[in-house]
């Protein structure tokens, strides 16, 4: 069992190395669950704002807005992989004099377009899932404790990605986590000239 | 044993293919012992290589298979030495 998942994982770093998906699924995982995240933040100010107060409708609406932030990662990612895949393979094919189809080539970029499409669906569901935590627990906080608590976790998804940013590119974390919330606080800015309550 | 001994391969390999990793799995077949990769040419799409393949009664089809099944493409296959020791 474990030698076949070191296979399995052996196969993909292989796999890595021909498509560099690794890459590509870093940027974009990052701005994806940036994207979730901030989207769910919204939706939670504006039901802040809305006086609603019931944590199952909350649950309810932000589950929704995490399913479509997903689903859209996951489709578009999926339709985006397939026709750039597909052109790598096309022009790899015109100068290889050869069809490329079940060969490592053609399976790398195949398996690539799944994997990055699943991070692409997954980061900003879990990003956005994280933030809605506190509405789980209705007995446990009044709702107004739980409307503050998501913020500080929404911000804390925010700071965390910077931080994550920072440390690829080698920067100040601090600063690159500061940059991330800076967004965080532009939209509650934007939701308060709106005339919501941010 | 008359079996072929040593192959020289002209091989097309796609330049996201990484090469040690062709080279690996040809040495990896049964009656290879060495394998050798020499790339001759680069292009932005391909590189040319010579693959130099020693070993004890080689078998052709399986080291073309291998390297087809890679992605890779054999062009021609340049040199063949077979008998009871390497000449040349």
């Amino acid at each position: 069992m474990l030698k076949k998942i070191r296979n399995k994982l052996e196969k993909l770093k292989h796999y890595d190395k021909i498509t560099g998906m690794s890459e590509i699924i870093r940027r974009y995982f990052v701005m994806n669950a940036f994207d979730g995240a901030l989207t769910i933040f919204g939706v939670l100010l504006g039901t802040y704002s809305a006086n609603i107060t019931d944590p199952a409708m909350i649950i309810r609406i932000g589950l929704t807005a995490c399913f479509a932030v997903g689903i859209s990662g996951l489709w578009g990612a999926f339709l985006t992989e397939s026709a750039e895949g597909k052109r790598e393979i096309r022009s790899l094919e015109r100068a290889m004099h050869r069809k490329l189809d079940n060969t490592e080539i053609g399976n790398a970029y195949n398996t690539a377009k799944y994997i990055t499409s699943i991070v692409y669906g997954l980061s900003p569901f879990l990003a956005g899932l994280i933030i809605l935590i506190p509405f789980g627990f209705p007995s446990a906080f009044p709702i107004t404790i739980a409307y503050y608590a998501s913020f500080i976790l929404a911000i804390g998804v925010f700071f965390f990605l910077g931080i994550y940013l920072g440390a690829v590119s080698k920067d100040n974390i601090i600063i690159s986590g500061l940059k991330l919330v800076t967004a965080g606080l532009v939209c509650m800015i934007v939701a308060a000239l709106l005339g919501l309550p941010a | 044993m008359t079996g072929i001994k040593r192959l020289v391969l002209d091989v097309l390999i796609p330049i996201s293919y990484p090469t040690n990793e062709l080279a690996k799995n040809l040495a990896k077949l049964e009656g290879v012992e060495g394998v050798d990769v020499l790339i001759l040419e680069v292009e932005r799409k391909v590189e040319t290589a010579k693959i130099t393949i020693e070993g004890d009664n080689l078998n052709f089809e399986d080291l073309k298979q291998s390297i087809e099944s890679a992605g890779a493409s054999l062009q021609s296959l340049d040199r063949i030495t077979c008998g009871k020791r390497l000449v040349g």
